[in-house]
């Protein structure tokens, strides 16, 4: 023994006494630990990608909301003479930028034009996105359209994690002769190219923000049902899952009380993943085409409309192509965030 | 004399997770000298892995080394050498240590081997990483190895695949791979407690057998008194990350001193007691992100006296191969005795092994 | 430990055959019958492939039996159950497993894991009982009440085991299936659960059946025991029987293979070994016969006299 400790017991030779029992401890302690969000919530806000996709979800999501009503303007107001006007923002105006003229290649040159100042009344007008073709506010369109892209989106992958979720659950779950059944009909399903089964739907439908959405959900679910299924076959033979069916619980019980929880982190991130595609569906579907009908809006019917001003006026096409390639990049970094941080193991999916 | 081949001084480990900073080791020395077989026995959070993962150099990346040196005496191109592996970068370890001198096997043969490479692959492997030693020759010593560890037909075992064994055949591949570079060091962490029990037996006498032809010495990690009684010449017993009493196998299963060892002694069942309950230690073993004031045994403790509560014991030597660290030792200690049931196994040990010695 | 004259588990001749293949399928449990009475402990004895956990799940009806009958309180379990037979089934016969770290759901509370047998069958009659009961279980496994909110993640192994216990002992069960439950524990832990089941059986009379590969613990709480090998069960008798008088050459080296505390011996000794494929023995040719008492071993007439007549305690211990 070192000195000074030898010094320090010195003091305290009465201390070596029998303490009799008092001491034990029967209670335990617990580990302390963070709840099971604030756990997620810390690992994603490590990812630096995550936190720039959901900061800038949310700020679409905003201006989707507030924009149409700040601008001033009606979505499918058409007002006359103001077609075809380059954007027009009021500060930015004084620095050279956005000052509402554009550069028009002519055959004999080129040109600058500025409309705001040809028309009546110009110096007041404003429209920060421009306007397209048949006079209509591009920046109340694009957050319009952002809208509606946005609801289908979003219904359209709930919709597919209700039937996906169950479907999965069910055909793992039982197993035999049902998974069997149930995995061979969807093997058939999904050997039908989704465009197809979306067209002829939409045409028997008629094209309409409903019959769309409902077209989305039926191609989605599948990826979502095999997700739930690979999950609840990891998760049917564990001891918690053996130990419910031993006190007798029903099965719907056992899958939706004690397995569910379980898996939702793993229907969470397919989810996250399938909003994107979703989207970009619903803007393929418009592009073609067979999308919303006017004079409703989405993000790609502006960009299948603006089109077809690409060499003339192609600040129209660039909202609805900036505002949907963030979206998509957005939810995607999320979702790379979320599984990285719930489930490491998913990463080929 | 015996030269010594590690050493390990006031050895400190402290993991970063998200319940806080967790010391799993807060000061061991450890010494092993050559031929040698040294178990460390203690349960889960003692720190006993921890220790000899820090020795091999494959701690996981939220652990840090907050003090204390490894010293590992060894041939480095001809010359006899003593480092501190401490200062080895990962991939210095990797290239001169791991495997090639020091080699470690684990509890679990099943994941212990890769599914998808032959048996002889697998042992070949380090042979042709660390020495470039032509195909044809590893192959031999790899059937020498089969041999060695008591596989039957090792020439056509070569081809097979690991699923296609039992787990104690497994356990004998893995032993056969951690000894194919020839390392000085074997460290064994818990080799035996996935295996049968009929198993358990064949595969520590295995070791032992192994251990008198070659001369390796070798460090058990276990919690099973049993595997202690059977193969080790020097025990340390670990508790809340530092050793609370080391000796001689003779020292503690016949003169324990440690309150925990004996709680541990008595917890195992004795074939011979009758005893209507079995004495076992109460409590759990403490939560190591807490700090540890005074002896961290102390909650769990029934002979534990007033200054425990306060300063931790240091390790009071009793012989010179044995030393515990608790207060009971010290001179200001009062007077006790060992629990009636320990105190009565002891003797009883004593007798049988007086009997087994003369007939 | 009374020993009433009606068993309380009978199983007889069960067969458990699971199909791997079209061609090859594994008997895990080949003919095995015992029986368990009221506020008793069986322990069933085995190493990997000795078919124990499959009897284990079996019993409680986890898998459906290939052949063979199962009588608990009197009603039998083997078959198609209606409503009745199969609620006295689930709420008079429960399991504790073996992995403490799976065998708590890790998204339930302990209050809710706990209670999950009084949620099913509906045995409350409000919110506060149901608490009240689950509070009153959790202090008489020696967990604090405090804990009743927190997660598993949140415990170490021998407080979930508790838990996994308090989940079978809420329901008062007439028996209850150990599926190697200390396995997976620190060796201190053992002892304390090991005891704390005893002390539960004084106080309930709940019967035991204790699956376990380790012989010394099976010993300390077994009152009788069976061996298990390759899905027959070759040997069976009290404790006392058994352990004293150990006939059959895997008892044998089952026995031979636990070690001595005592280094001096222990090191110096080999465990006796036996191979069931060079042994000479086939399981499916013997049939038991009783040698004393309520021991059984099973063999062929040649085989058993062989056994009694060359019988040495030395040989399975290697000392004394």
């Amino acid at each position: 023994m070192d000195k000074p400790l030898n010094q320090i017991i010195q003091n305290k030779v009465a201390d070596f006494t029998f303490v009799g029992q008092k001491n034990i401890k029967v209670v335990d302690e617990v580990y302390e630990e963070d709840s099971y969000w604030k756990q997620l919530f810390k690992r994603i806000a490590k990812n630096k990608g995550s936190v720039f996709g959901f900061i800038m979800i949310t700020l679409i999501a905003f201006m989707a909301l507030l924009g149409p009503v700040i601008s001033g303007y009606d979505f499918d107001e058409q007002i006359a003479g103001h077609e075809s006007m380059a954007p027009r923002i009021p500060v930015l105006e004084n620095l050279g930028v956005f000052d509402g003229s554009e550069t028009l290649k002519t055959s004999t040159g080129e040109l600058v034009v500025n409309k705001y100042e040809t028309i009546e009344g110009g110096e007041e007008v404003y429209h920060w996105f421009g306007t397209d073709v048949l006079g209509r506010d591009l920046f109340t369109r694009t957050w319009i359209g952002t809208r509606i892209s946005l609801y289908i989106a979003l219904v359209a992958v709930i919709v597919d994690v209700f039937i996906g979720m169950s479907y999965g659950m069910i055909s793992g779950y039982y197993g035999g002769k049902v998974d069997n059944i149930m995995q061979r009909s969807v093997e058939v399903l999904n050997g039908i190219p989704n465009l197809v089964v979306v067209t002829l739907l939409i045409i028997v439908l008629k094209p309409g923000l409903m019959s769309i959405t409902l077209a989305i959900a039926i191609t989605g679910w599948i990826g979502m049902s095999r997700v739930s299924r690979a999950s609840m076959l990891k998760l049917k033979e564990s001891e918690y899952v053996l130990a419910a069916r031993t006190m007798g619980a029903k099965d719907i019980s056992i899958m939706y009380k004690d397995i569910l929880p379980n898996i939702f982190s793993q229907l969470l991130i397919m989810s996250m993943f399938s909003i994107p595609s979703a989207i970009f569906t619903e803007a393929f579907l418009a592009f073609v085409g067979i999308g919303i009908p006017v004079p409703m809006a989405s993000l790609g019917s502006l960009i299948s409309e603006n089109f077809k001003s690409l060499t003339t006026h192609f600040y129209m096409i660039v909202p609805p192509v900036l505002v949907l390639a963030l979206l998509m990049l957005s939810f995607n970094l999320l979702a790379d965030g979320l599984r990285d941080a719930l489930d490491p193991t998913m990463k080929e999916v | 004399m015996k030269e010594k081949v590690l050493e390990v001084r006031d050895l400190a480990i402290t993991f970063n997770t998200s319940a806080g900073k967790v010391k799993a080791v807060r000061g061991v020395d450890l010494d092993l000298y050559k031929g040698e077989t040294v178990a460390i026995v203690g349960e889960s959070g003692s720190g006993k892995s921890v220790t000899t993962k820090a020795i091999m150099g494959i701690l996981s990346n939220n652990g840090t080394i907050d003090s204390g040196e490894i010293h590992y005496t060894f041939e480095k191109e001809g010359e006899e050498v003593t480092e501190n592996l401490l200062n080895f970068s990962k991939k210095q370890m990797r290239k001169t240590i791991n495997g090639k001198h020091i080699a470690m096997i684990f509890q679990d043969p099943m994941t212990s081997l890769d599914p998808t490479m032959s048996i002889g692959n697998q042992i070949i492997e380090g042979m042709r990483t660390h020495y470039k030693t032509k195909k044809k020759i590893a192959q031999a010593k790899a059937i020498k190895l089969l041999e060695l560890v008591g596989i039957t037909d090792p020439k056509s075992r070569m081809k097979n695949y690991p699923h296609q064994l039992s787990g104690g055949m497994r356990q004998r591949i893995v032993i056969a791979i951690a000894l194919a570079c020839d390392p000085d060091v074997l460290i064994c962490d818990e080799p035996t407690t996935a295996l049968d029990v009929t198993i358990q037996a064949k595969i520590l006498e295995l070791i032992q057998d192994i251990q008198k032809k070659i001369g390796i010495s070798v460090i058990y990690i276990t919690h099973d008194l049993g595997v202690v009684a059977k193969v080790a010449e020097y025990v340390n017993v670990m508790y809340a990350g530092k050793i609370v009493e080391k000796g001689t196998v003779d020292d503690i299963f016949y003169e324990p001193k440690h309150p925990y060892t004996w709680g541990l002694l008595l917890a195992m069942p004795d074939l011979e007691t009758n005893t209507e309950k079995l004495v076992s230690i109460p409590g759990n073993p403490p939560n190591m992100s807490h700090d540890i004031v005074g002896d961290p045994f102390y909650p769990r403790n029934k002979y534990a006296l007033h200054i425990d509560k306060e300063i931790e014991p240091p390790l009071i030597a009793v012989s010179e191969t044995h030393s515990a660290a608790t207060w009971l030792l010290s001179e200001h200690g009062p007077e006790y005795s060992l629990p009636t049931e320990l105190q009565a196994r002891i003797t009883r040990m004593k007798e049988e092994a007086k009997h087994y010695a003369a007939g | 430990m009374q020993q009433a004259n009606e068993p309380l588990l009978e199983v007889k001749d069960l067969k458990q055959h699971f199909k791997v293949s079209r061609k090859f399928t594994v008997k895990a449990v080949d003919g095995v019958s015992f029986k368990i009475y009221p506020g008793e402990t069986y322990g069933l004895v085995g190493e990997s492939g000795s078919g124990k956990s499959t009897i284990g799940r079996s019993v409680i009806r986890l898998h459906e039996l290939t052949d063979g009958e199962v009588l608990f309180k009197g009603k039998d379990i083997s078959k198609k159950m209606n409503k009745d037979t199969e609620r006295v089934l689930r709420t008079n016969m429960q399991m504790i497993f073996q992995d403490p770290m799976a065998s708590l759901n890790p998204r339930k509370n302990v209050l809710d894991s706990v209670a999950q047998g009084l949620d099913i069958h509906g045995l409350y009659k409000n919110q506060a009982e149901r608490n009240e009961r689950v509070l009153e279980i959790l202090e008489r496994v020696g967990l604090s009440k405090e804990f009743a909110g927190r997660y598993p993640s949140q415990f170490s192994g021998g407080q979930r085991q508790r838990i996994g216990i308090a989940r079978a002992l809420i329901m008062n069960p007439d028996l209850i299936i150990a599926d190697e439950a200390i396995s997976a524990l620190d060796v201190s832990i053992q002892a304390q659960i090991v005891n704390l089941m005893k002390e539960i059986q004084e106080e309930t009379n709940v019967a035991y059946l204790f699956i376990a590969h380790d012989l010394s613990m099976v010993r300390y709480i077994s009152d009788r025991i069976g061996v298990l090998h390759l899905g027959h069960m070759i040997e069976t008798g009290t404790t006392e029987e058994i352990f004293s008088k150990p006939l059959h050459p895997y008892t044998k080296s089952l026995l031979s293979a636990i070690p001595h505390p005592n280094p001096i011996i222990e090191q110096k000794r080999t465990a006796l070994s036996y191979d069931y494929a060079t042994s000479g023995l086939d399981y499916s040719e013997g049939s038991l016969h009783n040698v004393g008492g309520t021991h059984e071993v099973l063999g062929t007439d040649e085989e058993v006299n062989n056994w009694l007549n060359k019988y040495s305690m030395k040989e399975v211990i290697g000392v004394r």
